[in-house]
Formats: C-alpha cells, structure tokens, sequence
C-alpha cells in the first residue's frame, strides 16, 4: 500500500500503487443541462469498439435517467450501500472554504479502498450478474413523481436528469489495483486505462472492483474488455485521425455539444498543472462549474460533469460532493469568461486537438506583443527578415533557390499561374509573387476553397482544389519553408517573430500530412556568401493582397 | 467404586471413534502436512486422456489434502478438501488423474457470474535453482504449471446455444482481430482444454510459448476426474521434465466454480513428492497385502479387547 494525494476528497489515502509517473492525464467535461439523451454517442461508441460476437451487453458509452436509471441496474445505490454498511454514518464531508488541493472540502468518510481487506479485495464493490447488463435504459425518462392530473408552473416537482457514461480513466484506478496479475494498467503518456488483451484471465476481479462498472466481461474470449478513450484517436494514430490528434468518439458525435474532452498536465502527486488557459483546467479548477461523478469513491475519476441545475441538492450532493452548490451557482449566473468557453466549448475542442502547442506558442507572442511598440517592432522586421539588412532569413521562395538562378523567372512565372489557375492574383502593387505573405495567404484562399468544394460544389472540385494545394505546396512553399522556419528558429531569438517558426511548421506539417505529401524534396537553400545584390531582389516583406482575376481585368483595360 | 471411572473411559473412546468417523466421513485431513508420496508406475497399456481408462484402476489412490490459498491477494478458495492423484507412465509420457468431489457442476463462464471448475497441477521448473515456493515460484525459481478448465472441455461456450431467444442483425467482422483477447494470442479466448503456463511470483503466469501439456476431464457421480498428460522431456522453456527413476514435486490447486472461485481464490495443496518409478505397476492378485494384514490386526485387536474386558468385568463382579 502507498500513500497517494487525492484532490478530489482533499486528503491523502492508501492505494495500491506509488502515484508519480504520469505526465498528462485524459479528462473530459460533460454538461447535463444541454443532454437530451439522444444516444448518438452511445451508438458512435458501439459501432467503432463493440458490434462483435459476446459485446452484445457491452455499453463503454452509456446515457442513463437518474434517479432509477442505471447501467448495470442500481450500480451506484448498490455500492453506496455497501459503503455505508462498512462505515456507518461516517460518509461525510468535512466542509471548508476551497483551496486548490482541496476545492470541494475533505471527505471524513473511507474510499472504496479503505473499506477494503487489502487480502480478499483491494477494494470494495460487487460483481453484477448478466441480467443487471441486460437493459441498459430500464427507467429511461422516469420521474420522481407523475401527477395523473398533470401539474401547472411553477409547480414542478417531479425530476429525472440524464447522465453521460464513459470509463472515468481514474488517476487511482480500481480495477488497476484489483488486478492480480496489472493486465488492467495506467498509460504513462495520456492517463488512459486499458486491459491488456493478451494478459487478461477474465478472472473479473476489475468487473467486480470499478465503482462505475466500466469493466465488463466478454464470454467469448473469457476476458474482460472496457473503454479505451478510443486511444487510437486520441494518439492521432487511428488512420481516419490523418495524423492528428482527435477527441473520442462519443465526444465528437454528440449532437447537443455538451462534451469536451482532451489531455491536462499532472502533477507527480496528481493535481493538475496550474494552466487557466486549458478550458477543462479552467471548467474544473477555476470556476469549478464541473465536478468529478463520486469523489467520495476515492478513485479520482476525470470526466467532470456540469450539474443539472433543477434536481434537488441534497441528491446532486451525494453524487458531485459538496461542490454542487457552488457550480450551480456559477453556471447559472455565468461571469463573462465562462459564458465564452460554455459557448465556444466545441470550437475550442476542435482547434485544442488539431493545433496542441498553438496555446504555448501564442501565449509567448502574447507576451512578446505586450512588451513591444511599433517601432521596435518595424526594427525586428527589419533586422530578421529583410534581405537588405542582414540577410538572415528572407521571406520569399526564390531565396532559397539561388543555385538555380536560371530558373527563377520560370519559377515565379509557375508561381503567378498557379494563382490566376484558382481565379485569383496578387493585387498591383502588392509585390513579389513569390513572398512569404502571398504565399501564405495563397494557401489560406485555398484552404477556404476546398471548404466551400466541399460544402457546396462535391467531390471533383475538392478534388481540384487538393490538386492545386499539391502542387503548391509539393514544388513551392513546402520546400522552402521549412528552411526559412530553421534560419528563423536561429536568427529571431527575443523577437516577436520567433514563436512564428513553430506555428508554421505545425501548419505545414498539418497540411502535407493531411495531403499525403511525403518527402518533398527540400530548396537547395539560401547562401547569404552567394546571394549577389540583394537590394535587387525587390520589395520589402510587403502588405499583399489578392484580388479576383475578373476585377484585374478592369484594371487592366480600361 | 470404581463404576465411574469406566464410564469416563468408555466415553472417551467413543468421543475419540466418533471424531474419527466424523473426520472420516468429511472428507477432512488434519494431517495437513505430512510427506505425500505419489508413485508414477510404468503401466502396461496406454491410459490416453480418458479418466475412465481400464489403467487406472489398478493404480492406488494418493489423497492429499488441501486448503484455502490465504498467503496473498486475491485471498480465497478452500471449497474442495481433498483431491485424489494417481499416476502413471507409459511410453515417454506421464499420466496424471486427479479426482475430487464437487457437487455442483460448473462448467461455464459465459455469463459474468458464472465461473468454471477447474483443476491445475503445478511443478518446479527444470531450470530452478532452489525448490521454488509452492505459491507460484519465486524469480530464481520457476514453476510450470498445467492447468484444466472444465467449461473448454466439456462446457457449454455457444452464447447462441445459452441464449435461444437472441437476435442480432449481424455481425460485420468474425475474424480473430474482432475477437481481441484471441487476436492477441491469449490461449484463455482459444479452444484447447489446458493451457500449458510459467510463473515466476504471484502475479506473473505467463503462457509457455510451448504448449505440451494435454488433458480431458469427465464428470463423475459427485465430481470431476481429469487426466493430464505430457512427454518426459519437453523443449518448452521453464518446463518441467520427467525421467523414470527422478522424483520431483508436485503441487496441485482445484477452484470451484459455484463459490466463484478464480485466480488465487483456490484450494491448493503443499508440494508433494511425485517419483517417476523404473518399474512395472506390481500386479495386482484380487487382494492386496497390506488389506489383509491390516485386517487380521484389527481383528486380534478387537477380539484382545474384548477378552481382557470379559476378563476385567469377571474380576469387578467378583470383587
């Protein structure tokens, strides 16, 4: 037995393993008010993990109607009674004013691993026969009270509320510590639990040990199976991610938006880094709007869950802890911050797991930003990317092909068709074809180009478009930009254009990655000693912009 | 008077001889740890994998008994008393047949409370250095363990056949990969009966990349009989082996299923001694020897008591 901090119940506890080694920690905030239990995740999740021969029970996503409702049947009742019945009437909290180890006060009571013999069990819980798995949605929409009369507001007594189930990825998992032989194990990288297939005897001590009963057994291969924070997704290595990282299943295919998940840095004692800017961080820690499912359990679980503001308190209090009044509070009379990340909280999840190190890298510009004016900042323009000056990194493609001098105007030629091939053109005077901006905003047109192909015009422009983004990004700007991000990462140290480098390598990665652009073969680079003249080479990095090829026909001929 | 000091002994005595036969008919042991010596003879006919084989009926039985694994988590077991080994070789194999009584049949695990009887016979690997511990070897001290399942053998395993009313629209994929555990390689999701394992300590059985261990069970009137078989020599490595003439241990574990037994919530037995006789089964001529010596002792035993009794109570009568 080690000692373990558990923040969830403000104090320390006994489980079985050390805590420490984990870096980052798989977490998800839910917000019942907005589940109209649809089960459109439940169903994401049964059609990608457990369509197959002895899953037929298996639920890894499950939505369930509280009070009555529960998937197995009375899972949470059953072993809050068995709680009680080993620590009678002491299953209370201690409350104090919040602090960031002890946000919800300190649970007086024991945890599942304190009622527990060590020897028999490593913690308390029950096994659930077949026939409790077997109907998953017994007392779905069932109230507190049905008036035969019906009722008329703002008389509303009766309740029912729905919640969201996956497996918690418990920082002290039960089902871990109840393995005798660690097939059920904690991945270092992401906090994920899974069963080693291979291990497992199906001896079901972590069907019986999971206070949540996300364990579950499979006759058919006589091992038991549970939720795998579709990891694969998670990793960015199942193939639909294209490399990217992506949330779950039933994160992403839930209609009602109320789900939002991704990764937290931890702490070697298992509280979360300080880190505002990470919307679960600030929906758990900062507002503590969303609260764990059963802390008093003792397992540290981490999906946090938004309380339904209309179910009476003293029930919500047994399931979130004392938090819940405070929560309500909040999200009831959101402050502005809050107000923004509940409506944005999809759209941040979907810029978060396609972009993971945009909020470092944007928080250092923040910082650079604030400590600039526009003079120093035209200075560091100068200094780092005019050619004239210093020649450290020149922000246009043919730069980077000195050695094929001859080429050049071809090259800037090839550039200039590429645009009006998509119907657009530098505006006059915008500059060099060729320049960073224009580039970039090149590929943006496209980007946004390919969205309305496929939104709007179907496959064969999309087509089209990925075509002309090939061939951009194949011949021109993915061959040169990656040694302009190099010279950068060398020569903008202290400027406001250095966190730059690691967002547009992001950017490009992104891009060649999702295009299947591999090994475009690199620029032969830039020589400063062979670069002649270089006051001839143009403008100035430049306002650009592009405008349709039509209206510069009306310049043209008038 | 004497009259109430024999009425102290008579009683006594028949606490005692009522102990006894309690004991007796219990199935009880309290000789726990006393040295058992099974003896593997050389038989003259093939036994196979049946638990029914004309061979075994001229094998005497060994009874060892057993108790309920407390030494480590997950603590239990401790359902089935006793078990009764024979053993025999013929050929280059070994043959093992344990038996043990379990009135409940429990011979599957499809449903998630259901689990299956099961037996395991446990020897030290030929690569340990030292005895290892009973309780699944020690680092420098392996063991090789076989183990039997009932619900394989002679279970039911169709959840088609356990559910008749069952209705599934389709299943897209039945290949091993949509079978997790068996694309994994793990023999618990495979077919075979017995499953050929090592272990190093508590917590690490693993499965031997060899699997040469065979065996069949078959239900008895009030239990199970199992044969276990295998080649003297065997290739697999942290595998026992066997020679006609060596002695090894053997230590033997039964879980049932009724009490959800699984895992270390088991009946184990200490190590006994198996020897690998060099010799033929002695025949057997209708009456065994030491029976009828046996016998003959215990009837000049009753008759000597009952004379010196007569003989006593004259002299009382007398007196």
């Amino acid at each position: 037995m080690a000692t373990v901090y558990n923040w969830q119940i403000g104090r320390q506890m006994q489980y079985r393993f050390e805590a420490g080694t984990q870096k980052r920690q798989f977490a998800a905030v839910f917000n019942i008010n907005r589940c109209i239990a649809c089960q459109t995740c439940t169903m994401a999740c049964k059609s990608t993990w457990t369509f197959s021969p002895g899953q037929e029970l298996m639920w890894w996503n499950n939505v369930e109607t509280k009070p009555f409702g529960g998937y197995p049947h009375h899972w949470d009742a059953k072993l809050l009674a068995l709680q009680e019945a080993a620590d009678p009437g002491g299953q209370v909290w201690e409350a104090h004013p919040p602090t960031p180890s002890a946000p919800y006060g300190t649970f007086a009571g024991k945890t599942i691993f304190e009622t527990a013999d060590g020897v028999e069990r490593q913690a308390t819980g029950y096994l659930p026969a077949e026939e409790e798995w077997k109907s998953p949605n017994l007392y779905e929409d069932t109230a507190t009270r049905f008036s035969p009369g019906g009722t008329s507001l703002p008389e509303h007594s009766g309740w029912f509320f729905y919640l969201q189930r996956i497996c918690n990825h418990c920082t002290y998992p039960a089902c871990v510590a109840a393995c005798p032989r660690n097939a059920a194990y904690k991945r270092e990288e992401d906090g994920i639990v899974l069963i080693d297939q291979e291990r497992c005897r199906g001896y079901r001590k972590c069907v019986e040990a999971c206070p949540y009963k996300k364990a579950m057994y499979r006759p058919t291969t006589r091992t038991s199976e549970k939720c795998i924070g579709c990891y694969p997704r998670v990793e960015g290595t199942d193939p639909l991610t294209e490399g990217i990282p992506m949330e779950t299943r039933c994160m992403t295919a839930c209609i009602g938006k109320i789900r939002l998940q991704g990764l937290v840095k931890v702490e070697p004692d298992g509280q979360w880094t300080n880190d505002p800017q990470n919307p679960l961080y600030y929906l758990v820690h900062v507002e503590r709007v969303a609260l764990p499912l059963y802390p008093q359990f003792g397992t540290q679980p981490n999906v946090y869950y938004i309380p339904p503001r209309w179910v009476p308190r003293e029930y919500l209090r047994q399931m979130f802890g004392p938090g819940v009044d405070e929560a309500i509070e909040r999200y009831t009379n959101p402050s502005r911050e809050l107000l923004a990340v509940l409506h944005k909280m999809r759209e941040l999840a979907t810029e978060l797991a396609s972009f993971p190190d945009a909020l470092v890298q944007l928080r250092q510009l923040d910082v650079l930003l604030s400590q600039l004016d526009q003079a120093a900042w035209d200075g560091q323009r100068v200094a780092v990317l005019s050619v004239g000056t210093a020649a450290d990194c020149p922000a246009f493609e043919t730069a980077y092909f000195a050695a094929e001098a001859n080429r050049q105007a071809h090259r800037m030629a090839d550039l200039a068709g590429l645009y009006r091939a998509f119907g657009v053109a530098p505006a006059p005077g915008a500059g060099r074809p060729d320049d960073l901006s224009i580039e970039l905003e090149f590929l943006a047109f496209m980007l946004e180009k390919e969205l309305f192909a496929a939104l709007h015009r179907g496959a064969p422009r999309v087509a089209q478009v990925r075509r002309g983004l090939r061939i951009f990004l194949g011949q021109h700007l993915g061959r040169w930009l990656p040694l302009f991000i190099e010279r950068l990462a060398a020569r903008a140290e202290g400027t406001v254009y250095h966190p730059a480098g690691p967002l547009l390598r992001d950017l490009l990665d992104r891009q060649c990655g999702r295009l299947g652009l591999r090994d475009i073969e690199p620029a032969p680079g830039f020589d400063p000693a062979a670069w002649e003249s270089p006051r001839s080479h143009g403008p100035e990095l430049g306002v650009s912009s592009f405008v349709p090829v039509e209206s510069l026909a009306e310049v043209e001929e008038p | 008077m004497k009259r109430p000091i024999r009425w102290r002994s008579l009683t006594a005595a028949l606490a005692i001889l009522l102990t006894a036969g309690g004991l007796q008919l219990l199935d009880a042991n309290p000789a726990a740890s006393q040295a058992v010596l099974l003896v593997a003879y050389q038989s003259p006919s093939d036994p196979g994998l049946d638990p029914s084989a004309e061979a075994w009926n001229a094998v005497r039985a060994v009874e060892v008994p057993l108790s309920a694994q407390r030494g480590s988590y997950a603590a239990g077991g401790g359902s089935v008393s006793t078990v009764r080994l024979k053993a025999l070789h013929h050929g280059s194999r070994l043959f093992i047949r344990v038996e043990w009584n379990d009135q409940s049949e429990n011979a599957s695990a499809l449903r998630v409370e259901d689990f299956t009887d099961a037996v395991a016979l446990e020897f030290p690997s030929r690569s340990a250095s030292t005895v290892p511990s009973v309780c699944m070897g020690q680092p420098d001290a392996g063991v090789n363990i076989w183990y039997w399942r009932a619900d394989l053998d002679l279970g039911a395993t169709s959840l088609a056949a356990a559910n008749p009313n069952m209705h599934v629209d389709a299943y897209p994929f039945t290949d091993d990969t949509f079978f997790t555990a068996r694309g994994a390689g793990n023999p618990v999701a495979g077919d075979g009966p017995v499953q050929t394992l090592t272990s190093h300590l508590f917590g690490y059985l693993s499965t031997s990349p060899v699997q040469d261990a065979a065996g069949a069970g078959e239900r008895t009137s009030n239990g199970w009989a199992v044969v276990f078989s295998r080649e003297f020599a065997s290739e697999g490595p942290d595998h026992a082996s066997f020679a006609p003439g060596a002695r090894t241990d053997m230590a033997v574990a039964v879980w049932d299923g009724a009490h959800q037994e699984r895992d270390g919530m088991k009946s184990v037995s200490q190590f006994i001694t198996l020897q690998v006789a060099d010799a033929r089964l002695p025949e057997s001529n209708g009456l065994d020897v030491r029976l009828v010596v046996l016998a003959v002792g215990l009837l000049l035993g009753v008759s000597a008591i009952g004379v010196a009794l007569a003989v006593y109570g004259a002299s009382e009568r007398r007196s």
